[in-house]
């Protein structure tokens, strides 16, 4: 998937999602699909809920968290691509 | 003719004797009960697919309108309106009125539930101490055999099935269902012995309907304490009970989990779904009870219930000392 530094991620239209503590679930509105987040999910979920760039999302993480850049670019890639497959969050130029 | 019922907090206005109290008012709904021949219903449906679950004799259909229909073979058939308010029914012949009334103030009234904007649960509620505890879990994993047994040991049911719930001001609101409870011959014998009056639910299970009476039914609305989520373990070698808080995004899955109808899933439905779930999942303690599955084990459940909600108690005791 193409998160190049330029595309935002947008959380889809059809889709509804609610905090459960630390923790949130998302429901696909198209299929009835219920998906969760752990605390680290849940606290980009609650990012992207302004358009952001994965760089954006990787610069506000890293100084939240002790991880390495390149190991937190590569998760953030992997969790936008899963919620992107799943019609959770869209890439727009 | 029409009489007026209460039952789940919601007012009937039914044509058809019902066994429910006609005392009281339901204040949160009214729904329209009515009878409709078998022209009307072969009108209805003529033309439109319905559903069925494999292996099942449930049949149902949505309209664009937002109107449902479902049919259980041997018991009757139902429709519901887009709005709600309005149940139209007709007991089949091989159905005696104790069963088609199951189904009618059940299932049926689900579809009338949902789409008046409740979010019924499907849960077991008992009464201790003047608050409800509810037992949630699959159909078969005992929920109404521990209900029983509670019963056995002086306390009364709040419902069995179908459990409406409201929050007000914080606190989540528990009314009373149709005063009967579904047992196996066994443990109806077991618990409530065997002058108990019964009738059998259908000709495709054992269960019995059994009425309760005014010694063993809770007639009032009550706070909801705590919900305890049954999970029934095969491993029958264990003899260990446990009782465990969950977590929000734990007790958020079981209550979805155990959302009484889920035939409804347009996105408003889903939303409003999603919604009430994580509400209650804030306001109330969600608990799963494990336990090997032996029926000679129910009362030591029970007595693991009991247990956990004197120690909560007296772990809020501590708090406001």
């Amino acid at each position: 998937m193409d998160l190049s530094s330029g595309r935002r991620v947008v959380v889809s239209s059809q889709q509804v999602s609610c905090g459960l503590g630390s923790e949130a679930a998302i429901l696909n509105l198209k299929n009835g699909v219920y998906y969760g987040l752990d605390p680290i999910g849940a606290r980009i979920w609650s990012l992207l809920q302004q358009p952001r760039t994965v760089a954006e999302l990787r610069d506000i993480l890293i100084s939240e968290y002790e991880v390495g850049a390149s190991q937190l670019q590569a998760d953030l890639q992997e969790l936008v691509s899963r919620l992107a497959e799943n019609q959770l969050v869209e890439i727009v130029d | 003719l029409t009489d007026v019922y209460t039952v789940y907090g919601i007012t009937l206005y039914s044509s058809i004797p019902l066994d429910l109290p006609t005392r009281g008012q339901g204040t949160l709904g009214e729904i329209q009960l009515r009878t409709a021949t078998a022209s009307f219903f072969a009108d209805a449906v003529r033309g439109v697919p319905l559903g069925q679950l494999d292996g099942s004799w449930y049949e149902f259909a949505h309209f664009s309108d937002g109107a449902s229909y479902a049919r259980w073979d041997g018991v009757g058939e139902f429709f519901v309106s887009g709005n709600g308010r309005l149940v139209l029914c007709r007991q089949f012949d091989a159905a005696t009125t104790e069963s088609f009334q199951v189904y009618l103030l059940g299932q049926a009234l689900s579809f009338a539930l949902v789409q008046s904007g409740f979010e019924p649960l499907h849960a077991t509620c008992v009464v201790i101490d003047g608050d409800a505890v509810a037992f949630l879990g699959n159909s078969g994993f005992g929920k109404s055999t521990l209900a029983a047994c509670f019963l056995q040991s002086g306390y009364r049911i709040l419902t069995d099935d179908l459990l409406l719930l409201q929050t007000n001001s914080g606190q989540v609101v528990a009314y009373p269902g149709p005063a009967r409870i579904k047992l196996f011959p066994p443990d109806a014998r077991r618990f409530l012995g065997s002058e108990s009056r019964s009738v059998p639910m259908n000709t495709a299970t054992q269960k019995l309907i059994i009425p309760l009476d005014g010694e063993r039914r809770w007639l009032t609305p009550v706070p909801l304490r705590v919900v305890y989520s049954l999970s029934r373990s095969d491993d029958t070698d264990s003899s260990t009970i446990r009782v465990e808080p969950l977590s929000p995004r734990q007790a958020f899955l079981e209550l979805l989990k155990n959302t009484f109808n889920r035939r409804i899933v347009d996105p408003s439905r889903l939303m409003r779904q999603i919604q009430n779930a994580s509400r209650l999942a804030g306001l109330l303690p969600v608990r799963r009870v494990s336990f090997p599955w032996i029926s000679s084990r129910v009362p030591a459940i029970q007595e693991a219930i009991l247990f956990d909600l004197s120690s909560q108690a007296s772990e809020i005791s501590a708090c406001v000392n």
